[in-house]
Formats: C-alpha cells, structure tokens, sequence
C-alpha cells in the first residue's frame, strides 16, 4: 500500500490501516520513547497518546509523503511534554538546549542527538515511502526489519531472482538517496500559520541539520499535528 | 556512468563487503574524487538505514492501542453498522430533508439521462448535503456521489461514514477531509442514505424514480 492509499484509509477510519499505522509507524513512536528515556507505563503511555493525536490529526495531513516525518514530530512533542511534567528527573548533567524555543525543557545532549538521528531516520523512511512498489519492499526487506531475512526469502517474497536483488538494490538505494536530498530541498507546504517561528525550523532540512553542531530535533513538517492541548497553542506563539 | 568509474553497485559492494570488493575498486576510490563523494553519499544512506531497523512495538502493546482508538472513536471498527452499535447510547439522529427548490428530478435514475446526473439538496438544522446520483449503465446501477458540509461549524467532525442499502448488500464509504463520498452500485435508486459524522447519523431518503 503506498502512502497516498494509506492515509486515506486512515482518515477514512480504516481497521486493517490503523493497525498497520500502529505496528510500522509505532516503531517511530516507540523509539521516540524509549530514547527519550521513558520506561514501563510511561512509554506505553506515550506511544498510545501518539497514536490518538494521530487518530483525530490525521485529517490535517496534507503531504502523505511525510508521514514519518509527521508521527515523530508528533511523539517527540508528547514525550517533552511528558518530560516537561517531571523535569526534576530529567538528567540535568551536561546540560544541551533545545533550539526550538517553544520546547522549554533542558535535554541531555546525547538524548538531542538521538532525537535528532530519529528524525532524519523517518525523512528516509518518508523518501523510501516515495519510491515504487519494487523498491519500496526490496529496500524494506533487506535493511528495515529485524532480524534480518536470507536473500532467498527475499528473492521469494519480491519475485525476483537472487541474482538481481544486488543490482536493483543498489538502484533502490540510489532512488532513496535522491529522494532524500529532494524532501530536504522541498520545505513542506506553509502551516495554517500557527507559529511563523515554527516554520523557520521545519524549513530546514536534514543536510543542513547534520551540519550544525548543537542540531535541535524539534519538528520540520507544517503538517503539525494537533496535540489537543491549548497550551501547546500558547506555546507556538 | 563512465566504465572509467565505479558504479554505485560496487561502492556499496565494497561498503558492505570490502573484503570480497575488488582492489580496482579501492583504488579508484582512493583516487577519484567524483566516485569518492558518491561513495560518502552511500556511506550516509548506509548508516542512516543501519539506524533505520527500529524494533517493533510489542504486538500486545499494538492491540492495547487499537483497542484504545476504538474506544475513542468507533468509526475506526470494521463499518458504520458496527460503529452505531458501539454509539448506541450517544448517537443523535436527525432526518435531513429535500430542499424544496432544489433541482429535483428522477431522470438521473433512467438511462436517459446518462452522464448528466441531477443535483439534490438536503439539509439538516447543521449540515448541508449535496447529492448526484447517476446511473453508471443504461438502468442502472448508480453511483450516489455526495459532499456534506456544516452549515456554521468551521470545519466536519474528522471521521465520517456513508452508508446505503442496496437490496442485500451494505454500500459503504469513508467522507473525506472535505466531506466527499461516492457510492458505486446502488441498484435501488429510492434507497435511505445514512451519514455518520461524529455522534450524529444524518439519514435521508432517495426520491424514487416512480415519484417523477
């Protein structure tokens, strides 16, 4: 299923699509919360309520081809605010400051760096999601799942000889790779206008993220999910 | 791409694999500053893919979470029958009705008027709905293609539902973000449409091509 039929489905209700949301796109979510440091009931507790602010978003998503894009800016948004409520047990050692003035919290700079790395693994997840069907599962089946899969398998499961997997992957990735580059150099379109600061740094891509030192993982996508929370308003003013 | 140079094939043979890599390789690579920066290029792609294997949620946390969007909205179970049962207690149903000076003709239900549907118009107290039934051959079956918009609220409830009976079967539809919907099939024209948005189940009846 590619993105576009996707969030259809889910904006269309969709049973078999919210689950397939959950499992594949929860991987975002999950490692949002678990390297952010979330444990037990809290990580549950995040990557369920990501999963509901998706629930009543999704109909804002206007770029299908952000969606990974769009569930980690939504995750890493309820886990600073889940970090936020209990900030005296965020590590304050060593202490790196989140660029994004809107997210008033103090983070461990190895977290940022996860964080960050994160969201340019869901920017490639969204320029995978972009390519054909070939390439799209090829890609997933070699490098996306855990654990990995014998070529045979493989060959079995895209209908192509093992032979060929080199050479077509190789072509998948170098399709991916540009992919890549063309969502960093392609800003999503403008927000609804709720923070013009907001814009300033979803504007940037991945390129220029991994070239800063201090790289801050706030949200890129105008696709900005609702979070529900009216103070999450106040904030992005 | 130059024989001279290596092809991206190699360059991620030789990333992943160098050891099996042919020696010409690293040595262009170490000597060609265009192969070199595809080289980097594959590297980063490699990297951020070897990051990219995130484990899966565990699947009983999955199911907690589907459970839990259900609970939240029904509209997420397997149709809108479902999802009026799991509303039972909530639902607000309201008959929408035919706006007198609409357009309304049954030609749309003949095979005369192929191509050239008609436009209804109801409304409830809050919603308009805009309808054009067509027939997709000569008699029929039609196809009952909608918008339902709020008449005053900025914007539709986020999940909705179109529903017709048509002989045995159940026609259903999501409405999208702009309240669209299309029903392919319908082969009793003077049918009941139900729309489900939110809470509230819109329900209307279809003129009947014998009323014309």
């Amino acid at each position: 299923m590619d993105r576009t039929e996707l969030v259809t489905r889910l904006q269309g209700r969709d049973n078999a699509a919210w689950r397939l949301f959950i499992t594949e796109y929860g991987r975002v979510v999950f490692a949002v919360a678990t390297r952010l440091g979330l444990e037990g009931s809290d990580r549950d507790d995040l990557f369920q309520e990501t999963c509901l602010v998706a629930l009543k978003s999704i109909h804002t998503l206007r770029d299908p081809s952000r969606l990974s894009s769009w569930v980690y800016t939504t995750a890493f948004r309820l886990g600073i605010d889940v970090l936020r409520r209990r900030q005296p047990e965020v590590p304050m050692k060593d202490l790196g400051r989140i660029a994004d003035s809107s997210v008033d919290i103090h983070l461990d700079p190895r977290i940022i760096r996860e964080m960050q790395r994160i969201e340019e693994v869901a920017q490639l997840l969204d320029a995978i999601g972009s390519l054909d069907v070939r390439c799209r599962n090829l890609l997933k089946y070699l490098y996306l799942e855990v654990p990995r899969r014998p070529y045979a398998e493989i060959s079995h499961l895209v209908g192509m000889p093992v032979g060929s997997i080199g050479p077509t992957r190789a072509r998948c990735l170098q399709k991916a790779e540009k992919a890549l580059r063309d969502l960093s150099n392609d800003p999503p379109p403008p927000s609804t206008g709720r923070s013009r600061r907001r814009n300033e740094v979803t504007e940037e891509g991945p390129r220029r993220s991994r070239e800063r030192s201090t790289p801050p993982p706030a949200p890129r996508s105008a696709d900005r999910p609702q979070s529900g929370d009216p103070a999450d308003e106040d904030r992005n003013q | 791409m130059s024989h001279d140079h290596v092809s991206w094939e190699q360059i991620l043979d030789a990333l992943e694999s160098p050891e099996t890599t042919h020696p010409f390789v690293h040595a262009h690579l170490a000597g060609c500053p265009r192969c070199t920066e595809m080289a980097g290029k594959a590297r980063e792609i490699m990297q951020l893919l070897a990051d990219a294997r995130l484990p899966c949620p565990p699947g009983e946390l999955v199911d907690r979470t589907l459970a839990r969007l259900l609970a939240e909205d029904p509209m997420v179970g397997a149709g809108l029958e479902e999802a009026l049962r799991g509303l039972a207690d909530r639902l607000h149903e309201v008959w929408a009705t035919l706006v007198p000076e609409s357009p309304q003709t049954a030609s749309a239900f003949r095979g005369s008027a192929l191509g050239s549907a008609s436009m209804l118009r109801y409304e409830t107290d809050a919603f308009a709905i805009t309808l054009s039934v067509s027939p997709e051959a000569e008699g029929g079956p039609y196809e009952v293609m909608g918008q339902v918009s709020p008449k005053s609220a900025p914007e539709l409830p986020p999940s909705g539902r179109a529903s017709i009976i048509s002989g045995q079967r159940v026609l259903e539809s999501s409405i999208s973000e702009y309240g669209e919907f299309a029903l392919p099939g319908l082969t009793t024209p003077d049918a009941e449409l139900r729309i489900l948005l939110g809470t509230t189940l819109i329900r209307l009846q279809l003129p009947s091509p014998a009323a014309s």
